[in-house]
């Protein structure tokens, strides 16, 4: 199974509770402006 | 009844003691003769938490990359808990399935959820009204792994680097088609951040599932496709699929030999991940979430 995650090319991803926070809103906001800049909307 | 531990009973396991904690005194009044000598250390113990079996539900289907990490941990936590621990596929309706059943289930923890990083960072934006709030509704405790995506080709595929696709969408105009599995995925979205970041125009085309989408990619009817190792790299091992470069500052130790974006002509910066969270309802006490987390890691 571990061979399996590395032949995923999967990485694991240590992180505190904060940074994990952080990293989660650094995200939206990278994903935030992908979807306004290429007006993608949903429902 | 009496107050005097009687020998047979000393060797009460400190799990009933918290078990007692929790169900009052109405149930320590009935154990009272056998147990009385442990109520002093009748705090919530993390070791006695979980007391019954646990359930991670997922909104990935079975097999394929998530999924198996998810009955990686699901192992890991049964053989480190004494529980039994079940994953539970809920896969489709962009995740909503899964995260309807978990805002129906246990509260205590025992009901845990893995998100797609969509969930949490991209639906937000992407959605007027969703079905969940992402602050509210989760606890995001830990991620699990992340994973980048690789540029998929077609093995004949007549580009050799991520700068042959890019001259051939500036000369071909909204002509080349890319795909993905949805609105709003991680491989839509990093399409379209590429387009952004190149100056180009392609187009999107949404496939039903992963395996038509990648298939497409190998006879050609895609210029390309985001994809990662574990989804696309079946077509790839077999030789359908070639991987012209990934979405990541570096290359990655799995696959040395296949170039970053921008060591193939592609724009320097250039990354989409997806990774998954394990995320558990908010509130619960600390002595919990940490051991949740740590077992995991």
């Amino acid at each position: 199974m571990l061979e399996k995650f590395k032949s995923f090319a999967y990485e694991p991803f240590p992180t505190t509770r904060a940074q994990f926070n952080q990293f989660i809103q650094s995200e939206s906001q990278r994903f935030g402006d992908v979807i306004r800049k290429a007006n993608v909307t949903l429902d | 009844m009496t107050n005097r531990a009687t020998p047979a009973t000393a060797a009460a396991p400190a799990a009933s003691a918290a078990a007692i904690a929790r169900r009052g005194l109405l149930a320590l009044a009935a154990t009272a003769a056998c147990a009385l000598p442990l109520v002093s250390q009748a705090q919530p113990a993390p070791a006695a938490w979980p007391t019954k079996p646990v359930r991670i539900i997922t909104p990935f289907p079975v097999g394929g990359g998530p999924d198996g990490v998810a009955r990686l941990v699901a192992d890991r936590l049964s053989r480190a808990w004494g529980q039994p621990v079940t994953v539970d596929n809920r896969p489709g309706g962009n995740g909503f399935i899964a995260i309807d059943a978990f805002k129906r289930g246990a509260k205590d923890g025992t009901d845990m959820i893995v998100l797609d990083n969509v969930h949490l960072a991209a639906y937000p934006s992407l959605f007027k009204k969703l079905p969940y709030d992402p602050v509210k509704d989760f606890d995001p405790l830990l991620p699990l792994f992340k994973g980048y995506f690789f540029f998929t080709v077609a093995s004949d595929s007549p580009y050799r680097s991520v700068g042959d696709l890019i001259a051939d969408a500036k000369a071909h105009p909204g002509k080349l088609n890319y795909g993905s599995w949805s609105v709003g995925n991680p491989v839509h979205l990093g399409s379209e951040l590429f387009e952004s970041m190149t100056g180009t125009q392609m187009e999107h085309v949404v496939y039903k599932e992963t395996t038509q989408l990648y298939t497409s990619v190998s006879t050609g009817d895609l210029a390309f496709a985001l994809g990662t190792a574990a989804t696309a790299g079946p077509l790839q091992r077999a030789g359908k699929l070639r991987f012209l470069a990934i979405a990541a500052p570096q290359r990655s130790a799995s696959y040395p030999d296949v170039p970053t974006v921008a060591e193939s002509g592609g724009p320097k910066g250039f990354e989409v991940i997806g990774w998954n969270a394990i995320a558990v309802p908010p509130g619960l006490p600390a002595a919990v979430t940490d051991k949740i987390k740590r077992d995991v890691e």
